[in-house]
């Protein structure tokens, strides 16, 4: 009955074989909050404002970051996704892209990279990749653009050469260009007046941030996202999330690399 | 590195939101225009009736969602009664995003809850049942197994048991019975109520 | 030879009945798969077609008529999957809403079992 709760609130599916997985996570948010039965737990969990209800999210969600995350999504973009972007667009129009949240900046740096190392039409439009996050100590991070190991663990070496220096034994740091080329500046998803100076995109990556809302502020970051697409762009989820549990605003698309998320073009065009 | 240029940013919007101008965005603008005014009038409680009125033209979806989830926001009586009125909808489309707006009104939907489960109309009861998952169980629990007790219209049981099956305690199961019994040539509700029971005596352990 | 069982995608957002149906199918030897809104199943379908679609009109994110029109604007072979639309709503105005938004069939709840496994068969042309 929980399980049916969780995938009813967020999507997340368990299957047959999961059980010990769920049980443990459970019993560790159980222990963590002191709820004795289950029953406890689960009132403690739905009780609106709840704040356990993100810590339990969390104990099911993988929250790593790291570069070249869910590539599947990044191969969806540049082998799907980009060329009706700019399919009516004349050369050297703006091309523009929105990592959000962009935490510590490892998607906006990997969407850069990808997308130079990927697409061949990279040299042909203006490309505006911006990268914001609620928490501005993060974002200072993005900017400064080191790393350790580990954020780097999905990148072939030939990629760390060409597009990190490493200032000490430890740490690899963005190069000077492509730091340069990406915008990092704070906003609040939840709000409108703030998302709107933003302007729109072509593609927005919004990835494991809606499934920490609660259902109001969900719908509102929702259209918040869709009044940043320009007609016919695209919106990315988390591998574990789905509009489903959400909106029924945006279109669904389905590429050979993942299912996302779609503005309506206008109509008579794309 | 080739062209990747940083992007600059619109200037923030200063100045306050005249609702009235809103307003009429909401009635004559693009469908871009009547959106944003739409969201715009979220924390507006005088335009109300304004976004109610949208909602009765036909609009697109997206206009119609935006609407709602302003008066959600607002989260007063005078916001739920328009959702009230859209349940009854021909529309299945303006129906379903009203109840789903209601759904963000907990504690609109729970203080009405007891006269939307008596309302003589079986559509209103059945949404009604719906809106009570999200009560606390010890409230929302009791109401729907009274509901069990006499309510004619089968598909209504059959709301309140499915929410009964994730809220109901071993103190409901006699009206779950019971109501099974009055409908015996019910497949489905006979079904539904063996399952709920199930579900409840696990929960029970 | 091995018959692959037919797939049928039911579209309803009570798990009571999702549950109820996939019992009857499940005897009568079809595959069943679960959606709990227009949305979840387009996404699903998306990713693999069904043979016939049980959908409900009432429901979250997207209804069930929505999720129909919707569906019938897709490329083939989803544009095609039949469908079975079912409902509490008794007015000849939903009936014929449905039919325009693409309905093989328009049933009633609560559907008897015999009465969803015939109308199954019809739209699956098994004997």
């Amino acid at each position: 009955m929980l399980c049916d709760h969780l995938y009813r609130e967020t999507g997340i599916a368990f299957g047959e074989g999961k059980e010990y997985y769920v049980t443990r996570r459970l019993t560790e948010r159980m222990l963590a909050t002191e709820n004795v039965d289950f029953a406890a737990y689960f009132a403690h969990l739905t009780t609106q404002g709840s704040a356990e209800r993100q810590h339990f999210i969390n104990a099911f969600t993988v929250n790593e970051t790291y570069f070249y995350r869910e590539d599947y999504q990044l191969r969806c973009l540049t082998g799907d996704l980009l060329a009706n972007c700019v399919a009516a667009k004349p050369p050297g129009a703006p091309l523009r892209i929105w990592s959000l949240p962009c935490s510590t900046g490892e998607e906006p740096y990997s969407i850069a990279i990808w997308m130079l190392e990927n697409w061949p039409l990279v040299d042909n439009y203006n490309i505006e990749i911006i990268g914001s996050d609620i928490d501005t100590a993060v974002l200072e991070a993005a900017r400064g653009g080191v790393y350790g190991k580990r954020a780097l663990m999905r990148l072939d070496s030939r990629l760390v050469a060409k597009y990190f220096e490493q200032p000490d034994a430890e740490n690899w740091r963005v190069i000077g260009d492509l730091r340069d080329s990406v915008l990092f500046a704070p906003v609040n998803a939840l709000e409108t007046l703030e998302m709107r100076r933003f302007g729109r995109f072509d593609v927005i990556f919004c990835r494991n941030m809606l499934i920490y809302f609660d259902e109001v502020s969900r719908r509102i970051a929702a259209e918040n996202l869709y009044e940043a697409l320009l007609p016919g762009g695209y919106l990315c989820l988390g591998h574990a999330e789905s509009m489903s549990r959400i909106s029924g605003i945006f279109e669904v698309c389905r590429y050979a690399d993942a299912i996302v998320y779609r503005r309506p073009p206008e109509p008579g065009h794309g | 590195m080739p062209l990747i240029r940083k992007a600059a940013l619109l200037p923030a919007q200063t100045g306050g939101l005249d609702w009235q101008v809103e307003v009429s965005r909401l009635q004559a603008g693009s469908a871009d225009e009547r959106r944003a005014a739409a969201r715009a009038l979220a924390a507006e409680p005088r335009a109300v009736p304004a976004l109610a009125a949208a909602l009765n033209e036909p609009a697109d979806a997206r206009l119609r969602e935006a609407i709602f989830t302003s008066l959600a926001t607002q989260d007063n009586a005078a916001s739920f009664a328009v959702m009230l009125c859209h349940l009854r909808a021909d529309d299945a489309e303006l129906r379903c995003l009203a109840l789903d707006a209601m759904k963000l009104m907990p504690q609109q939907a729970a203080s009405h809850l007891p006269s939307l489960l008596g309302d003589t109309d079986p559509d209103i009861r059945l949404s009604a049942c719906e809106l009570a998952r999200q009560m606390p169980p010890e409230t929302a629990a009791p109401l729907l197994a009274a509901r069990l007790t006499s309510e004619p219209q089968v598909n209504v049981c059959a709301a309140a048991i499915e929410v009964l099956a994730e809220i109901g305690r071993p103190a409901e199961l006699p009206s779950l019975g019971a109501c099974a019994a009055r409908f015996p040539a019910e497949f489905f509700l006979n079904f539904s109520v063996e399952a709920a029971a199930d579900q409840i005596r696990a929960r029970a352990g | 030879m091995d018959s692959v069982p037919l797939r049928i995608m039911i579209i309803d957002d009570a798990s009571l009945v999702r549950l109820y149906y996939r019992d009857i199918l499940e005897r009568a030897g079809f595959a069943v798969e679960e959606a709990l809104n227009g949305v979840e199943a387009l996404e699903k379908l998306l990713v693999q077609p069904a043979a016939l679609l049980i959908v409900d009109v009432n429901m979250p994110k997207m209804d069930g008529l929505t999720f129909l029109r919707t569906l019938r604007q897709q490329a083939l072979p989803l544009a095609g999957i039949p469908a079975l639309v079912t409902s509490t709503e008794a007015g000849p105005q939903d009936r014929l809403a449905a039919r325009a938004a693409g309905a093989n069939y328009y049933l009633m709840k609560p559907v008897p079992p015999d009465r969803l496994l015939g109308h199954v068969h019809l739209l699956c042309g098994a004997a």
